[in-house]
C-alpha cells in the first residue's frame, strides 16, 4: 500500500499561527505568559535535540511533565522532530508510568526540575537499557550521571538551539501523532495509538464547527495524559489563541480563574461543573466573557446544563461524546433554551449527531443492528477510528469489528447504550462494569484485580458510588474478610498502583459476599448496602 | 477563634478525623492552616460531604462564590467562611 506523507497538520497549525502573531500570548503556565516567538523557539530547540540524539530512530518520545512550559513545548517540541509524543503523568503511581514506557518502547524520555525524585525511581526500575533524558531545565546531573551512568543525559545548557521558527515535519498520515492509555482490565493499561489522520481530522471538523480566533482566551484543565487536552492545546493553537493551564488549586473550583483572566472557550467534565454548582459557584452571569462552554467525558444532566447556560449566557454550551479510541470526540449537541429539555432523555443532555464523514450504527449483542427506535450497543466508523490497541490483538479483535449487514467498515465497539431518536443519538448507561470518574474511564476489573493482590483473596471487588444522574463520585471496595485492620495496608497497596481516582474512598470487609446466579459477585447488591 | 468558630472547627476535626488516622496524621497536631485537600485527607467528593455535614448541623448554606481556594481548602480559612456565611445570613 502507498505510503501517503504530508505536512503534520499539528505542527502546522502552530506554525501558521507563529507566522502571523509572533507578539501574541500563546500559553500562560505557573503564572508565566510565552508569546508564540518564545514559546517557538523553545519548541524548536527540543526538536532538534530530540533528532540529534536520536539513535534508535524511535517513533515515538516520552514526556514525564505536567503542565508546566516544559510539557507544552514538549508536546509540540516532539511533534515537530516528526515522532508522536507518550504523556506519562507524574500523577500516577511510578508502577503505572513504568508500564505505560515499557509498552511504548521510547528511547527518549522529556522531562523537567519539578520531576527530578520521580525520574530518579523510574530510572532504577528501568535497568540496564540505555536511554536519552532530556531535562528541559535541569542545570546540572553529575548525581544522575553518576548513579546512571549507562544513560545519556541532556542538560539546559546541551539543548541545540533550533530555527526560530520550527519545521513542520512531512510525516505518514498513519504514523502515531500520539499514544494514551486507558484502564485495562487485566491491571495493564490499553495503549491507543492516535495517528496523525486521526486528529487531523478532528481538528478540521471542530475548527470549522466554531469560530475560534487569536483573540481567544482557552482554558486547560485536562492532564495530558487524557486525550481531552489535544482539544484544547491544537484547537487553541491553530486558532493563535491563548492556552491558559488551569493551576492544581483552580481545578475543581476555576470560577476566579475564569473571571481574572477572562477566558472565552470553557472545556470541562461535567463533575466539576456540578462540583462548583454545589459550591454556589455557577451562579447567573458570573461568567460574561465566556463565548463557548464545552462539556465531555461523563453523562451531562440538564440541569447542569442550564446552569452554567444561565452562568455564562453569551456562550454556546455543547455536549460533546467520544471514546480515545475514536479521536477525542465524535459527536455534538448544541444546548437550547427552548427545545432541549424537551429533547433529552431521563434527565440527560443527548450525544447528538456524530460528525460528518462518519457513520454510527446501533447493534444488539449478536452484532446485528437493531431496528430503528431500539437501544443498543454504539458502533462507530470513520477517518477519526483509530486501528486498535498497541500490542493487545486479542482487544483489539473484540473491539473493532466487521459487521456483516454493513459492508466492509471496521466499527469501534463503544460499550455505551444508547437508542437513536428523531435522528438524535441518547446516552442509556454502560454495557459493561466501566464507568467514568471525573472524566476518566475506568475498568473496574482494574480496580479488583489490584485488590485481590492486595487481600490475597479472590472475593475482593470494587463498586462505584453514584452521586447523580449516572456521574459517579469514586469508588468503595468490598473484600471478604474478617481482618478488618487490614485497610490501611490494602489502601497503600491502591496508592501503589493505582491512579488517584481509581483509588477506593472506603474498605468494607464483609463476611458475606452476595452472588448471582451465574455465581460471580453481585455488585448490584453491594451497591444496595452501601444505600442502606 | 469565637466560640462559634471553635465550634465548627472542633466538628470539622471531628468528621475527617478517621481520614486523618489513616494517613497517620494526628488530630491534635494539626494547627490552623492544614490543608484538607492538599493533606489527602478529602478528595473533592470528601469536601462536598464536608460542606453537607456542616451546613446540616449549623443550619447554614455556605455560599463560596467570592472565595478562592488558596482560603477555603484549609483549617481557619473554612471557618471563616463559615462564620462569615453566618453572620451574612445564609441560614437554612
Amino acid at each position: 500500500m502507498q505510503v501517503i506523507y504530508e505536512n503534520s497538520y499539528l505542527l502546522t497549525g502552530f506554525v501558521k499561527s507563529r507566522q502571523r502573531f509572533p507578539e501574541h500570548n500563546a500559553l500562560v503556565v505557573n503564572g508565566n505568559t510565552y508569546t508564540y516567538r518564545t514559546f517557538g523557539q523553545l519548541i524548536s530547540n527540543i526538536a532538534i535535540t530530540i533528532l540529534e540524539n536520536d539513535k534508535l530512530q524511535d517513533t515515538l518520545v516520552a514526556l514525564l511533565s505536567s503542565k508546566t512550559l516544559t510539557s507544552y513545548a514538549g508536546v509540540l517540541g516532539i511533534l515537530a522532530s516528526g515522532k508522536g509524543y507518550v504523556p506519562l503523568s507524574p500523577k500516577f503511581p511510578v508502577e503505572r508510568i513504568y508500564k505505560m514506557l515499557l509498552l511504548s518502547n521510547s528511547g527518549i524520555i522529556i522531562t523537567d526540575r519539578e520531576n527530578l525524585s520521580l525520574l530518579k525511581k523510574l530510572l532504577s526500575m528501568i535497568g540496564e537499557e540505555s536511554m536519552t533524558i532530556i531535562l528541559v531545565d535541569v542545570k546540572d546531573t553529575d548525581e544522575l550521571s553518576q548513579c546512571y551512568s549507562w544513560h545519556h543525559f541532556i542538560t539546559e545548557e546541551m539543548i541545540s538551539k533550533g530555527p526560530e521558527i520550527p519545521d513542520i515535519p512531512r510525516v505518514s498520515e498513519d504514523a502515531i501523532a500520539y499514544l494514551m492509555f486507558t484502564s485495562g482490565s487485566t491491571g495493564i493499561p490499553k495503549g491507543v495509538p492516535v495517528s496523525h489522520k486521526n486528529i487531523s481530522y478532528y481538528l478540521k471538523y471542530m475548527s470549522n464547527r466554531y469560530d475560534f480566533d487569536e483573540n481567544d482566551r482557552f482554558s486547560q484543565a485536562f492532564e495530558l495524559s487524557f486525550d481531552l487536552s489535544v482539544h484544547d492545546m491544537f484547537l487553541c493553537w491553530l486558532s493563535g489563541a491563548c492556552l491558559y493551564s488551569v493551576p492544581e488549586k483552580y481545578l475543581m473550583t476555576p470560577t476566579e480563574f475564569i473571571k481574572y483572566n477572562k477566558l472565552t472557550v470553557w472545556f470541562l467534565a461535567p463533575s466539576v461543573a456540578m462540583f462548583m454548582s454545589r459550591m454556589k459557584m455557577l451562579k447567573t452571569g458570573v461568567f460574561p466573557s465566556l463565548h463557548y462552554t464545552l462539556f465531555c467525558g461523563e453523562p451531562l444532566n440538564t440541569a447542569l446544563a442550564e446552569k452554567c447556560q444561565d452562568a455564562a449566557p453569551n456562550a454556546i454550551v455543547e455536549n460533546l461524546y467520544g471514546p480515545t479510541e475514536t479521536t477525542v470526540a465524535i459527536s455534538h449537541y448544541r444546548w437550547n433554551r427552548e427545545k432541549s429539555q424537551s429533547e433529552s432523555l431521563n434527565g440527560i443532555v443527548p450525544l447528538g449527531n456524530i460528525f460528518g464523514s462518519h457513520k454510527s450504527c446501533i447493534i444488539d449483542d449478536d452484532l446485528k443492528p437493531v431496528e430503528a427506535g431500539s437501544s443498543g450497543e454504539l458502533c462507530l466508523a470513520g477517518p477519526q477510528v483509530t486501528n486498535g490497541y498497541l500490542n493487545i490483538p486479542e482487544k483489539t479483535c473484540n473491539n473493532f469489528v466487521k459487521i456483516l449487514e454493513l459492508g466492509g467498515d471496521t466499527w469501534y465497539r463503544t460499550g455505551d447504550l444508547v437508542m437513536k431518536k428523531d435522528n438524535c443519538l441518547h446516552y442509556l448507561g454502560r454495557k459493561d462494569n466501566q464507568v467514568k470518574i471525573l472524566g476518566h474511564r475506568v475498568e473496574l476489573q482494574e480496580i479488583d484485580y489490584i485488590l485481590r493482590r492486595a487481600s490475597g483473596t479472590d472475593m475482593a471487588i470494587s463498586v462505584p458510588l453514584s452521586v447523580d444522574y449516572g456521574n459517579i463520585g469514586g469508588i468503595v471496595a468490598f473484600i471478604y474478610s474478617d481482618r478488618s485492620n487490614d485497610e490501611s495496608n490494602i489502601m497503600s497497596y491502591c496508592r501503589k498502583y493505582l491512579p488517584d481516582y481509581m483509588i477506593p474512598q472506603k474498605v468494607y470487609f464483609i463476611d458475606n459476599m452476595p452472588l448471582t446466579s451465574n455465581g460471580k459477585i453481585d455488585r448490584l447488591k453491594l451497591i444496595e448496602k452501601i444505600k442502606g | 477563634m469565637n466560640r462559634f468558630e471553635l465550634e465548627v472547627k472542633e466538628f470539622v476535626i471531628d468528621h475527617l478525623q478517621k481520614n486523618m488516622l489513616k494517613l497517620n496524621i494526628v488530630a491534635h497536631e494539626i494547627d490552623d492552616s492544614f490543608n484538607f485537600i492538599e493533606s489527602g485527607v478529602v478528595d473533592s467528593m470528601g469536601f462536598l460531604e464536608l460542606i453537607t455535614r456542616v451546613e446540616k448541623r449549623f443550619k447554614i448554606e455556605i455560599d463560596f462564590e467570592d472565595y478562592d481556594p488558596s482560603e477555603f481548602t484549609y483549617l481557619y480559612g473554612f471557618v471563616n467562611c463559615i462564620s462569615r456565611s453566618k453572620r451574612s445570613g445564609c441560614v437554612k
